[in-house]
């Protein structure tokens, strides 16, 4: 079977500086050959610090950035090099979900105009049955049809996130990118609307990619996780298996750094030292070398390629295979149970936030 | 569906209400708008309010200070000059509307083009304005209507040509700004092709500026056909404008002061009006910025 | 440093290439035909011809174009037809004459601007915040020949304080020159004044509310102290940099105050050679005023850089 999306050996460069005759000088390799695939229904995240290349990639796969070279493949079909007219009906299958729910809806229209939009552009819905339509899709998301005539400005950061993610669900995709979703917005709102989401997914079937920095997140909704640094993919595999067995010791110092309300949780690893070093000057070999506490000078000179060994997820480390055994890094379940009663309870509310 | 249909229009209302509101606050604005509409009734019904022909000579009546029957006095032709000056402003408005109609139908598509593109289309394009803006707005409009002849047309066209860069580098500063905003990159990750996300995404958030920067060039436009119109390049005798008159007031200055007085006065009015708006619209646009 | 200044250099470079394209073009697509200008109306068509082989005219005009600019980097100006002399002479003999009537604005415009503004932002919202924000307003609407009129009317006609018009050079009475330049200097220098004012009130507005301010005052500094030593400070840098690139207005305003008050700079020149169909003399006054504004805006970002810490490096 084909997967929906297939990304193969993507690359992408930025030039940070040119000369005075535009000659490029200094260039970011933003995201550094890049292979995943990701299936129908699935949702694939993608984690990292930031600066890491995850949005790049998330902008790469949707086209809005055009790729340094590799290939972007939705069901079979080769989307790299389409123009902008062939490449109008994939963007109906392939949506974006922004962090910042400020800023990602026009303040000069409606939020029936920007919902109404997709149907109109794609040719979705008859232009006579659109206002039902978005009057559906609102209260899919959880807002009142009768928000259908206001501005975005009168709505909080929860409400905007919802009309976001309706006018997405509006192109009726098969696969949302979703930037850093719930970041901006305020912690008691988040899982609310992450459970929205989740539900959406549940009801019509699309795949997400999930990028986020944020693994407690992550862990909550992932099929398959898969760790970035410095533009390259170092670890991909399911996420209990990432999260329960990780073979890259930046997976692990990112597991260790989550914060776990549970004071019976150990700390085995030390959290990450020293900071995230420049992406216009990466380390040579393995660009973790700098930070990693089990470097070797191989480490150093060659760059460890992204394979499974030994029947576990694929890693990109040269001694996945010798790491000291991760069993106590993190609880296997979660965590507190008061705070498995809260998600449960975000739950049941999800479907209908009260009206501002 | 009714209920959203009252909903919008109390919404709709209360966001333009806010903005009057804030207008409003502002007495200037309020002053110079009421001016501005005072000036345009009288111009545009000027046949209906004039007591005498604005060209009609009159021998008996030569450099009459103002009185009962010519208010404003009258010239050394004996011509009534509260009608010329009510046929002046009509000159004066007309190129004031037209050189910005002008001036934004070059100016607004080129920064547009140049902020959205990018690149060697911003490039060429701003380097062209740029150029034109190092030269003083005076002279550019001064050697465009010599070289064009002097008529009122030719110089609504200086003046429109001359400003043309002022909409340019504007409106392609405010794309610029605007380009970067994430419901832009949603736009077009929607699939709205590129000339609609320019027009349908962009253009409505630069209009305010646009709106501004519209109404204080009506301003300079107007003080430009009165200097063009002053040097001979503008409006041409017979007819009046503003310029043309003080241009021959000038030679009778000693003897029949108020010639001079009246036309610059009402220059004087209406640019400041449009200024008074101007900084008012700004206000109430942006109610950060003061 | 160094090499913003070389960046910012380089950018010029285009922009004047750019500009002597469009001094060129504007003035030989535009109708009206020079060498019948100068021949007069009914000359014949051999003394037409003659005139046409003379200066040029008869050739393709981006060859005129080339020669014509190849001409301006060895400082040739081309040759007046009206005055046969060349444009260059014509402009350095003016330029001087504009230049201090322009110095001499400025400082009006400068000392006035600034004054008002600091005045109005420490006393903000008060009587004189408004009172210098309308006058600031009105002076920035007054068409400035007509304040010339005006100022005339009553300084020289009914008063007899002022000469009316001409000029004398300071090197033959510099009090009688101050005393030609005085009015001419004051309604030149009115606009400029309000929109400085304007930006100094704004400016010093913003940095009386920024937190450095507020450290200040915080340390029992003297108000007056913290008004001229901090805020003053950090809020002229931008208004001395508008105050260069307004340096290329006055220049533009100087056509008509000239034209006036009979002033003989190079806003007189410019029109009579527009009366004339004087094209070389138009073009090179208009490249003129140009190259002084890309050196004034020159001089305002490096001397802004120089004034700004932070844009060192």
């Amino acid at each position: 079977m084909t997967p929906l999306l297939k990304v193969d050996h993507l690359s992408k460069e930025f030039v940070v500086e040119r000369t005075v005759f535009g000659r490029p000088v200094k260039t970011v390799r933003a995201v550094d050959d890049v292979s995943l695939e990701i299936g129908k229904g699935e949702t694939l995240a993608l984690v990292g610090e930031s600066g890491c290349g995850k949005s790049t990639l998330g902008r790469l796969i949707m086209r809005l950035v055009d790729p340094s070279s590799g290939t972007i493949t939705l069901t079979g079909q080769d989307i790299t090099s389409l123009s902008d007219r062939s490449l109008k009906p994939v963007r109906r299958r392939v949506q974006l979900i922004f962090q910042d729910p400020f800023a990602s809806l026009n303040p000069r229209m409606t939020v029936g105009q920007m919902v109404a939009e997709p149907l109109m552009l794609h040719d979705i819905v008859p232009a006579a049955k659109r206002t039902e339509r978005v009057k559906e899709l609102l209260q899919a998301v959880g807002l009142s049809a009768q928000h259908i005539n206001r501005y975005p400005h009168e709505f909080s950061g929860g409400q905007r996130q919802r009309i976001v993610i309706a006018r997405a669900l509006a192109a009726e995709p098969e696969l949302i990118v979703c930037d850093e979703p719930v970041s901006a917005l305020d912690v008691s709102i988040r899982s609310q609307v992450l459970n929205l989401l989740a539900d959406l997914q549940k009801q019509f079937g699309f795949s997400y990619l999930f990028i986020s920095h944020d693994l407690s997140v992550v862990r909550h909704i992932a099929d398959r996780v898969a760790v970035m640094y410095l533009g390259r993919i170092v670890e991909i595999g399911a996420t209990e298996d990432v999260f329960g067995d990780p073979r890259h010791p930046y997976t692990r110092a990112l597991i260790a750094s989550i914060p776990v309300p549970n004071p019976g949780w150990r700390e085995t690893t030390r959290p990450l030292e020293g900071d995230l070093p420049s992406p216009i000057n990466p380390p040579s070999g393995c660009h973790f070398h700098t930070r990693c506490p089990y470097a070797q000078p191989i480490c150093t000179t060659e760059r460890p390629a992204l394979v499974s060994s030994q029947g576990h997820h694929p890693a990109a480390c040269h001694f996945q295979n010798e790491l000291p055994a991760a069993d106590d890094l993190m609880p296997v379940e979660a965590v507190d149970p008061r705070l498995s009663r809260l998600f449960g309870a975000f739950q049941a509310l999800s479907t209908k936030e009260p009206a501002a | 569906m009714s209920v959203s249909a009252e909903d919008h229009i109390s919404r709709g209302e209360s966001q333009l209400a806010q903005f009057a509101k804030r207008l409003v606050r502002h007495k200037g604005a309020v002053v110079g708008l009421c001016f501005i509409v005072l000036v345009v009734l009288a111009a545009v019904f000027a046949p209906l309010i004039t007591p005498f022909d604005p060209a009609a000579q009159d021998y008996t009546a030569i450099r009459q200070s103002p009185n009962a029957i010519h208010w404003f006095g009258t010239d050394e032709l004996g011509r009534d000059m509260f009608s010329r000056i009510i046929y002046g402003a009509r000159a004066s408005l007309l190129v004031g509307a037209v050189s910005i109609a002008i001036a934004i139908a070059i100016g607004v598509p080129l920064g547009l083009a140049a902020g959205y593109v990018g690149g060697w289309v911003d490039m060429g394009i701003s380097r062209v304005a740029d150029a034109m803006l190092a030269i003083p707005f005076l002279i550019l409009a001064i050697s465009l209507a010599a070289f064009l002849g002097p008529s009122l047309t030719n110089s609504m066209i200086a003046i429109g040509v001359t400003a043309a860069p002022l909409f340019v580098r504007l409106t392609r500063g405010q794309v610029i700004n605007v380009k970067s905003e994430d419901y832009v990159e949603a736009a077009r990750s929607l699939g709205n092709s590129h000339a609609r996300v320019a027009f349908r995404h962009i253009l409505p958030n630069v209009l305010p500026a646009l709106i501004v920067q519209m109404t204080l060039t009506i301003a300079t436009a107007i003080i430009s056909e009165a200097s063009l119109s002053f040097l001979g390049l503008g409006q041409q005798p017979p007819a009046a404008s503003w310029g043309s008159i003080l241009n021959t007031a000038q030679r009778s200055l000693t003897t029949a002061p108020w010639i001079a007085a009246w036309p610059g006065m009402m220059i004087f009015l209406t640019v400041l009006s449009f200024n008074l708006l101007g900084d008012g619209l700004r206000d109430a646009f942006d109610p950060r910025s003061r | 440093m160094i090499r913003m200044i070389g960046k910012r250099l380089s950018e010029v470079i285009p922009t004047l290439l750019i500009l002597s394209v469009i001094i060129f073009v504007l003035q030989r697509l535009l109708p009206g035909d020079p060498a019948l200008a100068l021949a007069g109306e009914d000359a014949d068509r051999e003394l037409i011809e003659q005139i046409r082989q003379q200066y040029g005219l008869n050739q393709p005009l981006p060859v005129q174009y080339f020669k014509w600019s190849g001409g301006i980097l060895y400082g040739d100006l081309g040759q007046s037809m009206r005055m046969n002399r060349p444009v260059l002479d014509l402009i350095l003999a003016r330029l001087p004459v504009t230049l201090q009537l322009a110095v001499f604005s400025m400082i009006i415009a400068l000392a006035v601007g600034i004054t008002a503004g600091i005045i109005a932002a420490v006393r903000k919202q008060s009587a004189w915040d408004y009172g210098a924000n309308l006058v600031a307003l009105a002076g920035i609407s007054v068409p400035n020949f007509w304040l010339g009129i005006m100022m005339i009317l009553v300084f020289s006609v009914m008063l007899n304080w002022l000469p009316a018009s001409g000029y004398v050079s300071p090197l033959i009475d510099p009090l009688r020159s101050l005393q030609s330049l005085l009015m001419p200097s004051i309604v030149l220098g009115t606009a400029i004044a309000g929109v400085i004012m304007r930006h100094t009130r704004s400016a010093m507005l913003q940095a009386l509310e920024s937190d450095y301010v507020r450290t200040a005052r915080a340390k029992g500094l003297a108000e007056w102290v913290v008004v001229v030593r901090h805020a003053m400070r950090n809020a002229l840098t931008p208004v001395i940099t508008l105050g260069a690139l307004e340096f290329g207005n006055l220049l533009g305003g100087a056509v008509l105050t000239e034209q006036i008050f009979n002033i003989p700079g190079f806003g007189k020149l410019i029109v009579d050679a527009v009366y004339n169909r004087d094209y070389a003399v138009v073009q090179g006054v208009v490249l003129v005023t140009a190259l002084i504004y890309v050196l004034m805006s020159l001089l305002a970002d490096i001397g802004y850089m120089l004034a700004n810490p932070r844009l060192r490096n």
